[in-house]
């Protein structure tokens, strides 16, 4: 008795422990199973295609199918988007924590809470409206005398529905609340002796600030600015919103952000599901997206890797 | 001194304000080169000033005079709409302005404050306000527009049968007897409403709180009390990942399993389950693109990742004396686990899943390919919707084949907010949640 007893107490903790196994196991089963189906799927494309695919026009009724547009599409917008996100970002974060009067810290730290509740399509329905307010009168010529369209009818190319501007800017809204306490964090645990040292040598509050926590705190804050860039390269609806789904040639110039470039997930969401239905638009176009996916995620895989990296040489340093 | 650098204060101040609204209209254009004048003039003065009064030669406030000179020169120069340079599109001179008068203001601004407020070490600190504020303000700005005009466009139509009315465009056969002999007519059935959206997103939340709260639980606690370095390291990098990947893989590989199914069971019970399927009023069966319960099987491969990240905080947040009590009066560590541990961390496993669930309301990127507008009846075995989706539909509807675009165009920012009623009041739930956790004890 005494040992059936001894025998179930055992039983019950491994039940616990098999079951957690099996559940955490999930993850990485969903994981191998994305990255096989999408390499399989794509297998079609790389046959047909070959080197092709890794060319800079894309014109599937010719026979090209060159992906280089669809990725500087992608560079571009989150390049844009960046430029806007990261400035903003960090100066709420700096804001919050060494430069806060009063309850400005608090209040920035429950607005961008609040504000990271909005869902990106959100932003994507508000590209028109953005596009009316912005970008229409100052880039498009919206009132402009017709004497003047009729003198410039060699620039037909005027941003009509969006722009790679339009969408870099709609993507920086979303990064804000989304940035903000990531590199709140990251300056927030600058240990407090470094800038005692700092403030007891004389030094002022920004002198500090760009002389000792910033330096301090630069793994950090770059680690999250990578996620930024994750979080940026991955959107679809605010892309194909504010963007469009066209992708041909490489602009020229090549940092043209008036034109629309369609970045690599607009891509994926017109060739792999043939324009939002789910008559897939033949299999060569729909492994083609898949092929795309699968850039996409090697391209997150390397920035998410780099980004842990930068993240524990960041937590090894304060360690101590 | 003071007389001098307030009214240089007043003059970037006005620089600032103006290029401010110059990136928000055009009809400004007559202002930007003589206030540039004025803060050349104002400027030059201070540096004057400075020279004789201070013997010092303060070479930036010179750069800043000449550069405001210089800009105000090009600026005249300019012709109202630049074209040319290959780029597809004009550029607005006011553009150019309000770079102009924003890049000079900012330094403008901080030097004159910290003229103003004495040149002491203090006054250095305060004099980087503006540069930290001015970005802030123009964000601020933006958001303020949208939410402005989705208030302004979407509440004058809220209204209560809105909400309670399910969007129905069915058209059918419909059987009925005209002199003794049974006649086909075309019957339809058009309604405006919202209904069937709404409750789509709460049946999408619950679907998706079912499913990722044990997984994730489980993961949390795995990674936490069991998994060895190299282990826990390759599950916390899949969750991480999973996450971290765009939604739109996950959404062409939902599409491609459908498509799998639907190709190899066509007419089975399985494809109805991935598929879904509602009935017209005539009785006629009818397969959507795919089910509820399918479409959060995938949000919630997104939802884990925040469960288990929060159940695994929980886990560690729980202070060692309480452990070590526990295990002291004689208890197994599963019983600690089950009993003070998990208890412990069960308000952190509710924040996380409360995030998931706003996560899972606004999740469109994974089901935008695979939703329906939900006319054939909202159960977990019926076509997916949700509010996103229905704005997405306002914009993309006649691709997507729906007739929502037609009727219910002007209705999209209505659906925006009771989307954002709905994701902003969880999200709120969640920071008082995380606001009450950081209150409690720590340990000794």
């Amino acid at each position: 008795m005494m040992q059936r007893n001894k025998q179930q107490r055992k039983s019950i903790p491994s039940v616990i422990k098999i079951a957690a196994m099996i559940l955490a196991l999930i993850p990485v089963v969903a994981l191998l199973a994305i990255i096989t189906s999408l390499a399989l799927n794509s297998s079609k494309a790389i046959k047909t295609a070959g080197w092709g695919l890794l060319t800079t026009t894309f014109n599937p009724a010719g026979g090209q199918y060159g992906l280089l547009p669809a990725m500087w599409g992608t560079f571009l917008v989150v390049l844009v988007a960046m430029v806007i996100a990261a400035p903003v970002s960090l100066f709420l974060a700096i804001l919050a924590n060494d430069f806060s009067i009063g309850f400005l810290g608090t209040i920035i730290r429950w607005t961008m809470g609040i504000l990271s509740g909005i869902p990106p399509i959100i932003y994507a329905a508000m590209a028109p409206v953005f596009f009316v307010v912005f970008i229409g009168p100052k880039f498009a010529g919206a009132g402009l005398p017709e004497a003047t369209i009729l003198k410039m009818t060699q620039y037909s190319d005027l941003p009509i529905n969006g722009s790679t501007l339009l969408g870099g800017i709609l993507i920086s809204l979303l990064l804000i609340p989304f940035l903000s306490p990531l590199l709140d964090d990251a300056i927030k645990n600058v240990p407090y002796s470094l800038k005692e040292a700092s403030f007891s040598l004389g030094a002022d509050r920004w002198h500090t600030l760009t002389h000792v926590i910033l330096p301090a705190a630069v793994s950090g804050i770059s680690s999250a600015l990578m996620l930024g860039v994750l979080t940026g390269m991955g959107e679809a609806m605010i892309v194909a919103f504010a963007i469009g789904f066209e992708i041909g040639k490489i602009p020229q110039p090549l940092f043209d952000i008036l034109k629309s470039t369609a970045p690599l997930t607009t891509v994926i969401v017109g060739f792999s599901a043939g324009g939002f239905s789910l008559d897939l638009s033949g299999p060569l176009l729909t492994s083609i997206g898949n092929f795309a996916g699968l850039v996409l995620l090697l391209l997150s895989f390397a920035i998410l890797g780099v980004s842990t990296y930068l993240q524990s040489r960041f937590k090894n340093r304060f360690a101590s | 001194m003071k007389r001098i650098s307030i009214v240089a204060l007043l003059v970037s101040g006005a620089a600032l304000i103006l290029g401010c609204l110059s990136l928000g209209t055009n009809s400004l254009e007559a202002y930007p080169t003589p206030v540039l004048g004025i803060l050349f003039l104002t400027f030059a003065a201070l540096f004057v000033y400075i020279r004789f009064s201070r013997k010092e030669t303060k070479l930036a406030i010179i750069a800043i005079a000449m550069l405001a000179l210089a800009s105000a020169i090009i600026l005249k120069v300019l012709p109202e709409y630049l074209h040319g340079f290959n780029i597809n599109g004009l550029i607005h001179r006011s553009v150019i302005s309000a770079l102009l008068l924003i890049g000079l203001g900012i330094p403008a601004a901080c030097y004159s404050l910290f003229y103003f407020l004495g040149a002491t070490p203090r006054a250095r600190d305060f004099s980087r306000y503006p540069l930290l504020l001015l970005p802030i303000i123009l964000i601020a700005a933006a958001f303020i527009l949208i939410i402005y005009k989705i208030v302004a466009g979407g509440a004058p139509l809220l209204n209560w049968s809105l909400i309670t009315t399910p969007f129905k465009d069915q058209s059918w056969y419909k059987e009925v007897w005209q002199n003794g002999w049974p006649n086909f007519i075309t019957a339809t059935t058009l309604q405006i409403g919202l209904r069937n959206a709404i409750l789509g997103t709460f049946l999408l939340m619950g679907l998706t709180a079912i499913i990722s709260l044990p997984v994730g639980m489980g993961v949390g606690i795995f990674v936490h009390q069991y998994a060895g370095p190299r282990l826990g390291g390759v599950i916390r990098f899949s969750t991480t990942a999973l996450r971290a990947i765009s939604g739109i893989i996950l959404a062409i590989i939902a599409l491609s399993l459908i498509h799998a199914v639907s190709n190899s069971f066509h007419g089975t019970f399985l494809n109805y389950l991935v598929q879904g399927f509602g009935y017209y009023p005539n009785g006629k069966l009818l397969t959507g693109r795919s089910s509820f319960l399918f479409a959060s099987l995938f949000i919630s491969l997104l939802v884990i990742p925040i469960v288990a990240r929060a159940t695994e905080e929980g886990l560690a947040s729980l202070p060692k004396d309480i452990a070590e009590g526990s295990l002291a009066v004689g208890a197994s560590s599963e019983h600690t686990l089950t009993h003070i541990s998990l208890p412990w961390s069960f308000p952190n496993i509710i924040t996380g899943l409360v995030l998931g669930c706003a996560e899972a309301a606004g999740a469109l990127t994974i089901i935008f390919l695979m939703a329906g507008t939900g006319e054939l009846g909202v159960n977990p075995l019926s076509e997916t919707t949700s509010l996103a989706y229905f704005i997405f539909d306002c914009r993309f509807g006649t691709q997507m084949g729906d007739s929502v675009q037609y009727y219910m165009e002007s209705y999209q920012y209505t659906a925006a907010i009771l989307l954002l009623i709905i994701t902003v009041g969880l999200t709120v739930l969640a920071l008082v949640l995380k606001s009450k956790i950081s209150r409690r004890y720590k340990g000794a």
